[in-house]
């Protein structure tokens, strides 16, 4: 009995102990693991929507189509193509232009209108929220809104009227639509730029500043010597960020112009929109996206490497 | 090289919502040609404004700052030919210790490149900086940068060196390192030199004369030992020294052949001598520093000798610093307590009664209302007693 008892006594106590153990051990393995745990549903994330539909792409890249069915393996002709075709290196010089001008355009005026910006201003709280409600706007309402603008006899007519005499061909003229989409661009994108550089220009410590007015360098000097180079990553940044973003633009594009008049305003995106949806050819739309990305990561790694920045 | 005065200099901040704060109150300050001042107080007390507005990156509310004889009120930073070392050392981060030190050289003289690349060299050279010139301040540790700070004010070869707090990033060693540096570097200079800081030690040890300010007034000017040996005030004498001078509140009685100075536990007769100087005040606040209290293990014998209690000993190695508290016949009154600071070797025990000797050439007494001294020690030295301002 008194054996009996004392096995009965015994298991609860070892059988509890065990599983404290196993739960010690678990809470060990996930103190261990927990960070890893924890990056999987991101990881998941970035490959199905990233990585996967981009390996897609290559492969799709490598295939003919007609009437979007796929019809044979063509290795790299569909890359090959491109060349020859001049409405794809329309498209290129396009957008060429107008991610050059209208990343200037932006990058110029956000910066002179943050340089404006940072000194004390009575409502300059005020004015900084106004700046920025253009970017926070959805992209089609902001297409929308201007293609109102732009319309025959709309706001702009309206103002330009006792300028030019008549009505200008704000998206129907095809020497002039695309410097309207660059002047939306423009308006929608250069808050941030104002954003970023007023961080930047309040990044810089005013002891350096002081210490730079002590050596008895001129304003001009300490913005050219000291503040630039202070922002040079900043600048590098934002510069990044707007080009690769505008060599993407389709939005307004396709409520604007879709592409037009002609072939005026034809962006990449635009064409492979074209390839893709209007002619269903997917094998010439994933090669053009794919040497997009290419000359997307050539041009972010070219103004990494020239600027030496380190991020 | 150059004589620098401040007359009555006020700078009054306006706060966003209206209110005034007057940061520095007209505080006059001769410094002589190639005389190295610091400027000293608790923070907030005006000391840096008062540094930054002889340097021209602070307008002057009112008064005058002149470099010899000529006001520089409105003469722009860049053209007072004063060179300033930052706390925080304010080196250019993009550029190497070489375009550091030249770039002050290139924006304020028209003195050709291989000319300005010679003083760069000399003054690296005397700084010990020389195998740093191509290197940028990133890659250079704090004793580093801060010799590389001096030496960019120092090619300049300018008549004011401003400093402000300089070595106060600094650890311990490098600070003390750094402490007589600059001291044998403004010597070989010559150059007169503002230096402002919190710490006391360094004011003690650098200046030829020391500028104590609080709540943005001058408070005293003078020597180092002048302002320990004989304070303008309460302020000055209990912000000078570690640990600092023993305040005990006191009110004055004077009796049939002697005068008393009575404090809560304890009364203390003072010489006819000094009584007529206190007779100004029915309050006096009596001063003396830990060091000139002597403590024996014998019973009151002298007339300045007072009864007390250990309470605490911190034994630092070469002293003792003990923490004495007077017995209090009364229990519910709370006990007085005074610090003295005895010799390292000297063996006592908390809780021992022992009698503090308080000797009557050492004491201060100050003014009960206004704060000013009466009455400063004597020294051996010292022609008169009378402070000075």
């Amino acid at each position: 009995m008194s054996e009996g008892t004392n096995t009965v006594s015994e298991n609860p106590i070892h059988a509890s102990a065990s599983e404290g153990s196993r739960k010690e051990r678990l809470a060990l393995w996930a103190d261990e693991h927990l960070a890893k745990l924890l990056v999987i549903p991101t990881l998941v994330l970035l490959f199905s929507m990233t990585f996967y539909p981009m390996i897609r792409a290559i492969e799709m890249s490598m295939y003919q189509y007609t009437a979007g069915q796929r019809i044979g393996f063509v290795g790299l002709d569909n890359y090959v193509n491109l060349f020859y075709d001049s409405t794809w290196r329309n498209s290129l010089m396009v957008t060429a232009w107008y991610v050059f001008l209208s990343v200037t355009v932006q990058f110029v005026v956000g910066f002179v209108i943050a340089v404006l910006l940072n000194r004390k201003l009575k409502f300059r709280g005020l004015i900084q929220t106004l700046i920025l409600i253009p970017m926070i706007l959805a992209p089609t309402v902001i297409a929308l809104v201007w293609r109102l603008l732009y319309a025959p006899g709309g706001l702009l007519d309206f103002i330009f009227y006792p300028i030019v005499g008549g009505n200008v061909g704000w998206i129907s003229d095809s020497s002039i639509a695309l410097y309207s989409l660059i002047l939306t661009e423009v308006w929608q994108w250069t808050p941030l730029v104002v954003l970023v550089m007023l961080a930047g220009l309040q990044s810089v410590p005013d002891h350096l500043k002081e210490a730079a007015v002590m050596d008895g360098a001129s304003r001009l000097r300490i913005f050219w010597d000291i503040t630039l180079p202070h922002m040079k990553s900043l600048i590098v940044l934002i510069l990044i960020i707007r080009v690769i973003d505008s060599i993407r633009v389709f939005d307004k594009v396709y409520i604007l112009t879709r592409g037009g008049p002609g072939e005026s305003t034809n962006v990449v995106s635009m064409e492979m929109y074209r390839a893709a949806f209007e002619f269903t050819n997917w094998g010439a739309a994933a090669s053009m996206a794919i040497s997009l990305l290419l000359i997307v990561l050539l041009i972010a790694i070219t103004f990494v490497k020239i600027a030496e920045v380190k991020f | 090289m150059a004589q620098t005065k401040l007359n009555d200099v006020t700078k009054v901040f306006t706060e966003d919502d209206g209110n005034e704060i007057v940061a520095v109150d007209e505080v006059s300050i001769d410094i002589d040609d190639g005389e190295f001042l610091v400027l000293v107080g608790p923070s907030g007390c005006g000391k840096s404004t008062t540094l930054r507005m002889v340097a021209g990156l602070e307008s002057i509310s009112s008064g005058e700052i002149s470099l010899d004889d000529r006001v520089i009120n409105d003469i722009p930073a860049k053209n007072r030919d004063i060179a300033m070392v930052f706390q925080s050392y304010a080196l250019y981060p993009h550029m190497t210790v070489r375009e550091n030190m030249s770039f002050g050289l290139e924006e304020s003289t028209d003195m050709p490149d291989d000319e300005i690349d010679e003083r760069v060299e000399e003054t690296a050279e005397m700084m010990g900086i020389e195998e740093l010139l191509d290197r940028k301040p990133g890659e250079l540790s704090g004793g580093q940068q801060q010799r590389v700070a001096l030496g960019r004010a120092i090619v300049r070869d300018p008549s004011v060196f401003l400093m402000d707090e300089p070595l106060s990033n600094l650890d311990a060693k490098l600070r003390a390192e750094m402490r007589t540096e600059l001291q044998r570097l403004q010597e070989e200079l010559d150059t007169t030199t503002v230096y402002v800081t919190h710490d006391q030690t360094e004011a003690m040890t650098m200046g030829d004369r020391v500028a104590i300010l609080n709540d943005g007034t001058l408070q005293q000017v003078g020597t180092p030992l002048d302002c320990y040996h004989r304070p303008a005030n309460l302020f000055v004498a209990g912000f000078v020294g570690e640990p600092s001078m023993n305040f005990i509140d006191t009110d004055l009685h004077s009796e049939a052949d002697e005068t008393i100075l009575q404090a809560d536990l304890f009364d203390y007769s003072i010489s006819d001598e000094i009584a007529t100087k206190v007779s100004d005040s029915s309050d006096p606040v009596l001063g003396i520093r830990p060091e000139d209290i002597g403590i024996s293990e014998d019973p009151p014998s002298d007339k300045h000798d007072v009864a007390a209690t250990i309470d605490v000993i911190e034994p630092m190695g070469d002293e003792n610093i003990v923490y004495l508290q007077f017995d209090s016949e009364d229990s519910s009154r709370e006990a007085e307590s005074i610090i003295a600071t005895i010799g390292g070797m000297r063996q006592f025990e908390s809780g021992q009664t022992v009698t503090a000797h308080i000797p009557e050439d050492a004491i201060h007494l100050f003014h009960g209302e206004t704060g000013e001294a009466l009455h400063n020690r004597r020294l051996e030295t010292a022609e008169s007693q009378a402070p000075q301002l």
